[in-house]
């Protein structure tokens, strides 16, 4: 542990002895975040919260090394040093410091499938109710926050190859990650491998997951950037799926794409996802239809959508299903425009039991580099969030601050200070 | 700048005088299941827009009830981040009573998503012991706390029931 941080400091020491005979640059983002705590409508205490992300990149020849690190109130919270190179082959290795990692499988929700530590509760919980704004920054820390209780350790680490031949490229993607604890390590080793390549109709993929899955990790409190997204390890060094994909398909005046996923850690290969994707465009209409199956070959998702654009104004109607009888019960209208400064999108959904939904955000640009956002949500035919925002932008400094209220209470506020060098 | 002064009251009055009114049409429902004869499978209780929901108790003046001749209730499960505080299955008077609750702050709605407005809460795990084509309906009787993440009451515009079939 004290190595790999003395690695990293002595690293990024000599990246700053010789910034100027290389290109470094980066950014540095401070957060303070506070939400009350109401008893019969009054702030009986405050939560309170201060991050720092301190992101440097350097390049040095077509070598180029990658630091981001997370710090919290707590202390150190993630570490991130990646490195890589593009010379006819290219290469990237990641080394990922954190004192929990947590696993998500790649379902609509992200929901949790592992946690270590596995401080109770946290398995099932979807991280894509958090992902998503605006809602309390607090929320999911609170729930993650028993499992930052122990040291920095070694987390994961990733090496990617790409390898280009006769129009055909491989991927490997190795991953190592330590599952246990800094008492109890449990290594495990993983793999996706892939080729793909352009035929004459369409570009056909395959990759096959040894002791890896479809899904993503993320680490300290799930932050955007400790997030990885390109694959899970999982306890053994099985054959455990295979993701088969034809994209770019022409036919019948359409563009069409095949994905489906075949699942190998039963014994038998049995089809375990399937997505068919078609797009059309007529007379400056872009018509889109997506339908999902999921195990058991069993309707997830399909859906029907119309696009729309002209100038600065763009609509879409989103039809949606979850019967498989092609009879949409959620409908879905998205509008975009920009009038002069103003850039307004709207997103209104309609479903059958929980009515009227929408979500209205409108961006105003007050004077150069100074904008004002709002984000209105309705549900169920009533109030239920405004959030108002204001950014200054200077050259090379971002100060941002927002302040989210629902219905009868203060959410919280934000201040983000963003300094790029 | 002066030109499209106008337009920032417009989109701010669009959702600060709509605050005077809270979310509505907030509802339970309780999904439908089809079962072979002994067979298992789930019922979910789900919220329908859920405003920052954090606790639901059922109990001990609802209850969740069922026909005890048709099916047998044999576990009570949190979703979606959800956690079962505390349960009481009576598979005689054919009852369950219970309460749950979201540790990490409240659970509301994703509204880019499919489905994101109407979100699982607990689930039933539900084994046939009725007769081929004998059914009965699951019903909510009551909610005795329905709360957001200030332990506020969320009024509760009703309760959907759902219905147990063997095939």
């Amino acid at each position: 542990m004290r190595r790999h941080l003395l690695i990293i400091g002595l690293l990024l020491l000599g990246l700053g002895a010789t910034a100027q005979a290389m290109e470094l640059e980066g950014d540095f983002t401070a957060i303070l975040a506070g939400e009350p705590v109401l008893v019969e409508s009054e702030a009986s205490k405050f939560w309170f919260d201060m991050e720092g992300v301190l992101n440097l990149d350097l390049y040095l020849s077509g070598l180029w090394i990658n630091n981001t690190t997370v710090l919290s109130i707590g202390g150190l919270q993630f570490s991130r040093l990646s490195w890589g190179f593009q010379n006819g082959v290219a290469l990237e290795d990641t080394f990922i410091l954190a004192p929990n990692i947590i696993e998500f499988d790649d379902d609509l929700l992200n929901t949790i499938v592992f946690a270590s530590p596995d401080t109770g509760g946290l398995v099932g919980v979807p991280l894509a109710l958090f992902f998503q704004d605006p809602v309390s920054g607090f929320d999911l820390a609170r729930l993650l926050s028993p499992t930052l209780t122990g040291p920095l350790i070694f987390r994961k680490k990733v090496v990617d190859f790409w390898l280009a031949l006769g129009g055909v490229l491989f991927e490997t993607h190795l991953l190592f990650a330590d599952l246990g604890s800094p008492q109890t390590p449990n290594f495990q080793i993983g793999g996706i491998f892939e080729v793909s390549g352009y035929t004459p109709v369409a570009r056909l993929s395959a990759a096959t997951y040894i002791g890896a899955r479809q899904g993503g990790e993320c680490f300290g409190v799930c932050k955007p950037e400790e997030r990885l997204l390109a694959g899970r390890v999982v306890e053994g060094l099985a054959l455990e799926e295979e993701k088969l994909s034809l994209v770019g398909l022409k036919l019948l005046g359409g563009e069409h794409a095949l994905r489906l996923t075949l699942e190998l850690s039963d014994g038998l290969p049995r089809l375990s996802k399937l997505e068919v994707e078609s797009h059309f465009s007529w007379r400056g209409l872009q018509i889109e239809y997506l339908a999902r199956f999921a195990a058991g070959l069993g309707l997830v998702q399909e859906q029907l959508s119309l696009a729309w654009e002209r100038d600065r104004l763009k609509l879409k109607v989103l039809l949606l299903d979850n019967t498989g009888a092609f009879s949409f019960p959620y409908k879905q209208l998205v509008a975009e425009f920009a009038v002069g400064k103003l850039e307004v999108e709207n997103l209104l959904l309609l479903s059958p039991e929980a009515g009227l939904a929408d979500r209205l955000t409108a961006s105003l640009e007050l004077e150069s580099g100074l904008s004002l956002v709002s984000t209105t949500e309705f549900l169920g035919g009533g109030f239920y969030s405004q959030r108002l925002g204001l950014s200054r932008d200077w050259d090379g400094l971002v100060l941002r601050g927002d302040v989210t209220f629902r219905t009868g209470f203060m959410l919280g506020a934000r201040l983000l200070l963003k300094l790029e060098f | 700048m002066r030109r499209f002064g106008w337009l920032l009251p417009l989109v701010l009055a669009l959702g600060l005088l709509s605050g005077c009114q809270g979310p509505g049409n907030v509802k339970l429902k309780v999904t439908e299941v089809s079962l072979a004869p002994g067979g298992t499978g789930t019922v979910a209780i789900k919220a329908i827009n859920p405003p920052d929901l954090k606790t639901i108790q059922v109990g001990p003046a609802g209850a969740f009830t069922f026909d005890p001749t048709v099916i047998q209730i044999t576990d009570v499960q949190g979703l979606n981040g959800f956690q079962v505080l505390s349960v009481t299955i009576n598979n005689l008077s054919g009852y369950v009573r219970f309460a749950a609750g979201f540790p990490g702050g409240s659970l509301g709605p994703i509204f880019n998503l499919f489905g994101g407005t109407e979100l699982g809460l607990v689930e039933l795990e539900v084994q046939a012991v009725g007769a081929s084509g004998s059914s009965c309906s699951l019903a909510i009787t009551a909610v005795d706390v329905l709360a957001d993440r200030n332990d506020k009451d969320i009024p509760l515009a009703g309760i959907i029931p759902g219905e147990a079939k063997v095939r």
